[in-house]
């Protein structure tokens, strides 16, 4: 219990990114917002079934800028996801766009719904 | 210089937020924590940082997946208003699971007063990688002169 309380003072100062994710025969599509958020600042990894979302905010700022009301404090996203075994991180397509990001998974063959025919008997 | 615009005091209601939570997970079966504090925070969009320089004031909205040609920006005085709908497409369609639902979806409208010395009619806006920066030009500011070319 203790640990967790000494997680969250470390992770105090980075944004969870609010996210929305569907399944489908397909797949899962996970979309995340990241405002600020450029191609070069964001970085998606998996590693085994561990999927990792950070990115950094990168805004233009003139100098000199002094703060006068924030309601964002941090520049930094992070969130993870563990991903269930029969999504297959390989053919992962990211896309991101005005901020938001769309993360499409799709679910390995032989997890995929398949029709079977019913014949009827004679 | 990120951190000119995010080193600021933490918002009371946030550290209080957390240290309730804090103690909760310390003393589960106490009661010792106050309930939790109802607030709006969570429905907020677009969340907006505000700075200055001498010559302006810069408002950055964090509104990601928006159409820019469809937020509505207005000043009267010094109260700036930034208003519009996020449309992400049908909650629920055939075919398809919603494991999680987190983003903000609807109209919204957020109204901010600025320092008086704003002049509303020296606004501009830009759209990118999801945030939307007004910059409003201080009264006096010297702004570069344009130069009309005029047809002989």
């Amino acid at each position: 219990m203790a640990d967790s309380v000494l997680m969250r003072r470390t992770a105090e100062r980075t944004l969870v990114p609010p996210v929305d994710i569907y399944e489908t025969a397909e797949g899962i599509t996970l979309i995340a917002d990241l405002p600020g958020v450029s191609p070069k600042t964001l970085d998606i990894r998996i590693e085994q079934d561990r999927l990792t979302i950070e990115g950094t905010v990168d805004l233009e700022m003139p100098e000199n800028l002094k703060p006068l009301y924030a309601e964002v404090h941090s520049s930094r996203y992070y969130r993870s996801f563990t991903l269930s075994p029969e999504l297959n991180p390989e053919k992962v397509d990211a896309k991101l766009r005005h901020g938001v990001l769309t993360l499409s998974i799709p679910k390995r063959e032989e997890f995929k719904p398949k029709r079977i025919e019913v014949k009827v008997a004679e | 210089m990120v951190n000119s615009l995010w080193g600021m005091e933490e918002d009371l209601f946030r550290r209080f937020d957390e240290l309730r939570r804090e103690l909760e997970e310390l003393f589960p079966w106490s009661g010792f924590a106050p309930a939790p504090a109802i607030r709006a925070a969570r429905a907020t969009f677009p969340l907006l940082n505000i700075g200055a320089t001498e010559d302006a004031v810069y408002v950055y909205a964090f509104a990601p997946g928006i159409d820019p040609e469809k937020v509505e920006l207005t000043m009267e005085g010094n109260v700036l208003t930034i208003s519009g709908e996020r449309e992400l497409g049908e909650r629920e369609s055939e075919g398809r699971t919603v494991y999680l639902q987190e983003r903000y979806r609807g109209p919204f409208r957020r109204v901010v007063t600025l320092p008086e010395e704003v002049d509303p009619e020296r606004v501009s806006a830009t759209y990118k990688n999801g945030v939307l920066l007004v910059q409003i030009l201080k009264k006096g500011a010297k702004q570069p002169k344009k130069i009309q070319v005029q047809v002989a």
